[in-house]
């Protein structure tokens, strides 16, 4: 259910950060935030999301190394990663993807702008 | 003082440089309690463009927004407001792409006027405000009591942004921090990359 599901947003644009939250709690998701790689780190450490919606160009710490750290770190490697990009184009794949020669393990990615009917779309898929 | 639309955010006054009160006696409230926010945001050095005049056009922003789009220049910031016939854009860029904004404020059959550039400004944004207006309150007078500069600000969905001094950015949050309440061992974030617009097939991401 919807309603049992917790979601981080990783985002250093807090303005995207807080349009998805509210979206996401209009559906009923359990929200928590972050706003660069750092802090989304210590988030899923704290909250142990069930998916995290990660922007990959962020200061300090970008999405790419985040998503390498949770998809290679026992504990956490079945926590859902959807890649928040305005590269989109360049990833030729979803599951197992290269980007400017840099591979990540994230399930699956959404374009900037982001639709967010689309968005919703996809995350209530990966809980399907 | 007139009311700004911010892009995507609530509607609050805004104070221009030449009608700010004197901040040399500025004495700074004091708040029963620290507004709780999550993050502090500062910019690069950018410049700020203010843009007075009249239009015969009732839509002078459309026609301003149009100019950005086919000239590929991003914002960082920007507030709007016309009364009368009259308005004015103040918004601000990265120094590179100064003088092709002041260029694209040229003026023209949709609008004239005349445009001042401030050199050397920098954004903090404070996040999120919660729809507290507390927050500019607060922030706005730390500065005041600190002599830093505010040379204008607004709201968007989630921030309170202030344009003040680039060099002084960090004499600025050193004031706001004394006000709100922070993440232990929170430190503002700093830009590490700049995202700009290329035209496809020429290169450049």
């Amino acid at each position: 259910m919807a309603d049992e599901k917790l979601i981080l947003v990783v985002d250093d644009d807090p303005d995207l950060v807080e349009s998805l939250s509210m979206k996401l709690e209009s559906e009923n998701y359990r929200v928590v935030k972050a706003y660069d790689g750092i802090e989304a780190w210590e988030r899923i450490k704290e909250e142990t999301p069930d998916l995290v919606l990660l922007d990959v160009m962020m200061p300090r710490k970008n999405g790419y190394d985040v998503c390498d750290e949770i998809k290679n770190d026992p504990q956490y490697k079945n926590i859902t990663v959807l890649l928040l990009t305005a590269v989109a184009d360049a990833v030729p794949d979803t599951s197992y993807t290269h980007m400017d020669g840099k591979t990540t393990l994230a399930d699956d990615f959404i374009p900037k702008p982001i639709d967010l009917d689309r968005l919703m779309e996809i995350v209530k898929e990966q809980f399907e | 003082m007139g009311s700004v639309l911010p892009a995507g955010g609530a509607a609050i006054p805004i104070m221009y440089p030449d009608k700010l009160p004197d901040a040399r006696n500025a004495k700074m409230p004091s708040h029963p309690q620290p507004v709780r926010i999550d993050g502090i945001k500062l910019s690069d050095a950018l410049v700020l463009v203010d843009f007075k005049g009249r239009s015969a056009s009732t839509e002078p922003f459309s026609c301003f927004f149009r100019r950005l789009r086919q000239n590929r220049i991003n914002l960082s910031f920007i507030t709007t407001r016309s009364f009368g016939g009259r308005f004015h854009i103040a918004c601000c860029t990265a120094s590179e792409d100064e003088s092709r904004l002041r260029a694209l404020l040229t003026p023209g059959t949709d609008f004239q006027g005349s445009a001042s550039v401030t050199t050397d400004v920098g954004l903090v944004s404070l996040f999120p405000h919660q729809s507290d207006f507390q927050l500019p309150g607060i922030c706005l007078s730390a500065l005041a009591a600190a002599s830093i500069p505010v040379y204008g600000f607004a709201t968007s969905l989630s921030a309170f942004i202030v344009v003040t001094d680039y060099r002084r950015l960090d004499a600025a949050v050193a004031a706001i921090k004394t006000h709100v309440d922070l993440p232990r061992g929170y430190a503002p974030m700093k830009p590490e990359f700049r995202i700009k617009q290329t035209v496809p097939g020429k290169g450049g991401s």
